[in-house]
């Protein structure tokens, strides 16, 4: 029986590359590598322009306040340090270090001295810290501090290897190769948190995956494997946790609040490697698809290699390229940079030669069908909401639930009328974040002028 | 070809579109309509073909003057217009004269449609209001039901001579049993107008569009059930069973047609579940009362009409229980904030 | 000048049908020919421009807290003797405006200007203020009447035009076409008001402008 949830819209999931092995690429002539590629603060570089580095090495470190720290992924000199804009259009400071080629490693990765089952919550929290890992499905949540806020709180365990986004089919393919390091993850994360039983969740379309995880789990009931309906978007945490346990994460809340906690499958194997080669976060699997790559194929990619040299990698253009995916196509972001190096929250880079849907024969006009009141995930109305953010009327969207948006695009997708529906809710969340950032201001000066008097 | 010195399209997520527009779900409607449209020919002759193209064709045409003349971007071929002109004969008897669905025409597409915002902005369904319009301004000429026969009205004729007969709603509302056996009305052997009598082929076009999901089960199942149990709990002609009156009562008038099709129409229906279920249920009710107590026989599309004026309130009534807040939450909501 | 001000006001920003929107009831009911739209109009600018004056006089006499009923009191007396003659020299005129006559007393027009102006300016000004939106009036009332007599009769000012042919859109007669009407009159003289320099609402934002295209760098950085 498939466990599923209200809502969520069935797509054409295109998993082209669900049949190709992942390809170890090696290191690129050049990398580019971010000091800030999670929620948090920018880490400070800990090299300079000429240092010699190993694969491995530590090369930003966090300063103060939430964050992860950054390795390089190849060996060789730091030619230098600059600012370029990321992904989301934030500017960040970027190590560009030229490969030598010899892929050397750093003596600071050895295996954990403890042996696995003697870790302690501390440990884990001290080796996922040290390793740099973050939220590996997208989010890039430094995963140390999801660990240890969710401390006592948490009765299930959940890893997420739903991957609901068309065309991505990296942690499929991490599950078929590599199924011990995530099933040792889980053990290793179960232990530590004191946990009798743990869930991996697998979407029904990756029929393989579940018969490989069902056999390496069957001897006992410590993992058990969840088969989800195949559903847009299921792999959201908070739907999973509905569709495993019925329970709702309270809106503005965090799985922990309801006892859960979700690891995405590559950052639970992330985890087991390293405990077990002490290996940092420095490469990742990432889905290369679309219609203009000869070789659509999974890579496993040194973080900080460029799209252009991924491409590269697998084959090649075969089209000229109109737009750029990081990510998957529903949530993934359009870049307009070639150049832009691969993160850890990379999970996929789609280039395609047509840069539809953003040109419609028609203007677009809701003709109030509802459909997006069906598929909306988290049950808004997203035909007032985009109605109201066009108006302006910020309060409205707001008494409507606008903030309780994932701009998942669900809506957008269905949508006959052609509205932008997700970006109407961009928008109004923005106005409203910005009003609730005036008002705190407003409320901290006048409690300022009161203490001053 | 590598990417170089190209710009690169960057447009807000997300970057896949369903295939489904509104032209497609348009076509779909008229696809489901013609079966009634064929049978609406053999029952009435090819007058009810020059009826149903004049009235599509002025649609059509109004709604590009419109369009041009207030300097908006044509969408004619969204097909909502031609699905307004398809409707607005279907509400008309085939001695109808044939300038009046043309002026049917310009009031659902000029004034209920376009002076109020274009499609998605109207708050009346057009074909139903151009309809109420028509038997108001013309009663004279739009009153002669005509039953089929094998007599068929010239096609091209303005205005015709027709004998008129009493349809199976004005005897049902005088209390007496209409003459037409309930096999006929359900096929379509009964006077009426053009689109409403045959109930077989309306049904059809309605079982299309919810298999291609274009229409949800819930407007057409409350409005008719509705209007079944109020019609089997308390029947005007006690001569008959109860459930033969409610067959009757069903099947006569423009209620199936009003119910599948036109109650349906998305622009002036509720989007939560729900909502659709208060509003077929309220639509029935109306009906029912218009037709046992009301000065009009045919309580369909009063009935709709008003009730498209609460769809606005009632979408605020019904609407979905947001996930992750509860009730008792909201003070977790104002500590979010 | 300022009558001419006024007479603009009056019959055009500021009519008491289009733009107002006062005075409707009676309107609707009594608008299906021109000679009962001039007979109630010229009855309700007789009116309006007496109590206007009358009320200018007294402004300064008549109490704060009495000054509505004080206003219906006058404007009554002058309704009654505008209805009298009526019914003495225009029977038929009263035939057909009825009851609408006696209405004049709580039409909006007469009660909203004796508060808004007659009780706050002079004399000269009251009765030049009633003169023209009495003006203002009869010729909304006209326009209006002679679309529905035209179109739910056929005829102008009793004078058959559109030929024998003709069937009457009868429902331009009854109070439903009459509002139909009214609103299309409105939403023009709206739009003839926008013409003349007021602004135009935007949107907040559309979301059909969401493409923007930066420039791809070029890939200088060669191995």
């Amino acid at each position: 029986m498939a466990f599923t949830f209200r809502g969520g819209v069935h797509l054409n999931e295109s998993k082209n590359t669900a049949a190709s092995a992942i390809r170890h690429m090696p290191a690129p002539a050049k990398v580019s590598i971010p000091l800030s590629q999670h929620i948090g603060a920018h880490c400070k570089p800990t090299v300079k322009v000429g240092d010699e580095v190993m694969r491995g090495q530590v090369i930003g470190a966090i300063d103060a306040g939430l964050g992860c720290p950054v390795h390089s992924s190849v060996s060789g000199k730091v030619k230098a340090i600059e600012e370029k804009y990321n992904a989301m259009g934030v500017k960040v400071a970027n190590i560009v270090i030229e490969s030598d080629g010899l892929n050397t490693l750093s003596p600071d990765v050895r295996p954990y001295e403890k042996e696995l089952e003697d870790i302690t919550f501390d440990d884990l929290i001290e080796v996922v810290k040290n390793a740099g890992i973050s939220g590996m499905g997208g989010a890039t949540f430094p995963t140390y501090a999801k660990i240890s806020s969710a401390r006592g709180k948490v009765d299930r365990l959940i890893v997420n290897c739903a991957e609901c986004e068309p065309y991505i089919t990296a942690n499929h393919r991490l599950l078929l190769e590599r199924p011990e390091s995530v099933i040792g993850g889980m053990k290793l994360m179960l232990k530590v948190f004191g946990l009798k039983q743990g869930d991996l969740a697998i979407e029904d379309n990756k029929r393989d995956a579940i018969k490989i995880a069902e056999g390496m789990t069957a001897e006992n009931d410590l993992i058990k494997v969840r088969v989800l309906k195949t559903k847009y978007p299921q792999g959201d945490e908070r739907q999973l946790i509905y569709a495993l346990t019925g329970r709702e994460i309270p809106a503005g809340g965090l799985p922990a609040d309801v006892g859960c906690i979700v690891f995405n499958a590559e950052t639970c194997s992330a985890i087991y490697n390293a405990f077990v080669t002490g290996m940092p976060l420095i490469e990742r699997v990432v889905t290369v698809d679309g219609d203009c790559v000869v070789n659509p194929s999974n890579v496993l990619a040194p973080i900080g290699t460029s799209y252009r040299d991924l491409v590269e990698f697998c084959g090649g253009f075969k089209a000229e390229p109109e737009k750029v995916v990081n990510g998957g196509p529903m949530m993934g972001a359009a870049q307009w940079d070639l150049d832009a190096p691969v993160t850890k929250g990379t999970s996929a880079i789609l280039v395609f030669s047509d840069p539809k849907p953003t040109r419609y024969e028609q203007p677009s006009a809701c003709i109030h069908c509802g459909r997006c009141v069906g598929v909306c995930q988290m049950h808004l109305m997203p035909n007032y909401l985009s109605m109201f953010s066009r108006a302006g009327k910020w309060d409205l969207c707001e008494k409507y639930n606008v903030m309780s948006c994932v701009e998942c695009g669900a809506c957008s997708y269905i949508c006959p009328g052609g509205v932008s529906i997700t970006a109407d809710n961009r928008v109004a969340k923005a106005k409203i974040n910005e009003k609730r950032r005036a008002q705190k201001a407003a409320q901290a000066a006048a409690a300022a002028q009161k203490e001053a008097k | 070809m590598n990417g170089e010195n190209k710009m690169l399209t960057v447009s807000a997520s997300p970057h896949m579109k369903s295939w489904e527009t509104s032209r497609v779900l348009m076509l779909d409607v008229i696809i489901a309509m013609v079966p009634a449209l064929i049978w609406s020919v053999y029952a009435f002759g090819f007058r009810a073909l020059s009826l149903t193209v004049i009235s599509v064709a002025s649609c059509v045409i109004f709604e590009f003057l419109t369009q041009k003349l207030l300097k908006r971007p044509v969408t004619v071929l969204d097909f909502s217009a031609a699905v307004t002109g398809v409707l607005i004969a279907f509400n008309l008897p085939a001695s109808t004269p044939l300038w009046i669905p043309a002026i049917g025409a310009f009031f659902a597409i000029v004034i209920v449609k376009q002076l109020y915002g274009g499609i998605g902005k109207n708050i009346v369904n057009p074909a139903l209001a151009a309809r109420v319009f028509l038997f108001i301004a013309w009663p004279n000429e739009i009153k002669n039901f005509i039953a089929p026969s094998s007599e068929k009205l010239s096609a091209f004729s303005i205005n015709v001579d027709a004998v008129a007969t009493a349809t199976p709603l004005a005897s049902l509302k005088q209390g007496v049993t209409p003459d037409v056996k309930i096999f006929d009305m359900f096929l379509g052997n009964t006077p009426g107008c053009l689109g409403e009598v045959s109930a077989l082929l309306l049904i059809i076009g309605g079982i299309y569009l919810l298999v291609r999901k274009v229409i949800t089960w819930h407007i057409p199942v409350a409005f008719l059930g509705t209007v079944a149990v109020i019609s089997y709990l308390f029947p005007l002609d006690k001569s008959v069973h109860a459930w033969e009156f409610m067959l009757m009562e069903l099947l006569s008038g423009g209620l199936i047609l009003g119910a599948i099709f036109m109650a349906t129409d998305y622009v002036t229906s509720p989007v939560t579940k729900t909502g659709r279920i208060i509003y077929g249920v309220g639509c029935g009710l109306i009906t029912v009362f218009i037709r046992y107590f009301g000065g009009y026989s045919e309580g369909v599309s009063f009935a709709i009409l008003i009730m498209n004026l609460l769809v606005w309130y009632i979408d605020q009534v019904t609407r979905p229980r947001v996930f992750g807040i509860r009730k008792e939450k909201k003070k977790k909501e104002k500590e979010a904030a | 000048m300022k009558f001419k001000k006024q007479l603009a006001d009056g019959v055009i920003y500021k009519n008491p049908v289009l733009v107002q929107l006062l005075g409707l009831c009676s309107m609707l009911a009594i608008t299906t020919s021109i000679s009962n739209a001039i007979g109630m109009g010229l009855a309700v600018t007789a009116v309006l421009t007496c109590s206007n004056l009358l009320i200018s006089l007294l402004r300064k006499v008549i109490p704060e807290q009495i000054r509505i009923a004080s206003f219906v009191v006058i404007i009554s007396g002058f309704v009654t003797i505008v209805e009298m003659l009526i019914k003495a020299y225009l029977p038929d005129l009263n035939k057909s405006l009825g009851v609408f006559i006696p209405l004049i007393v709580v039409n909006c027009i007469i009660l909203a200007r004796a508060e808004a102006f007659a009780s706050k300016n002079g004399p000269v000004a009251s009765i030049l203020d009633g003169i023209t939106m009495g003006i203002g009036y009869t010729l909304a009332l006209i326009v209006i009447s002679a679309i529905r007599e035209l179109l739910g009769n056929g005829t102008l000012a009793g004078v058959n035009i559109m030929g024998s042919s003709y069937k009457p859109m009868l429902i331009a007669i009854l109070p439903a076409g009459g509002f139909i009407i009214l609103g299309c009159l409105i939403a023009g003289m709206n739009k003839l008001l926008s013409m003349t320099g007021k602004k135009k609402k935007e949107p907040a934002h559309t979301g059909d402008t969401l493409v923007t295209e930066k420039k791809a760098k070029e890939g200088t950085e060669n191995a």
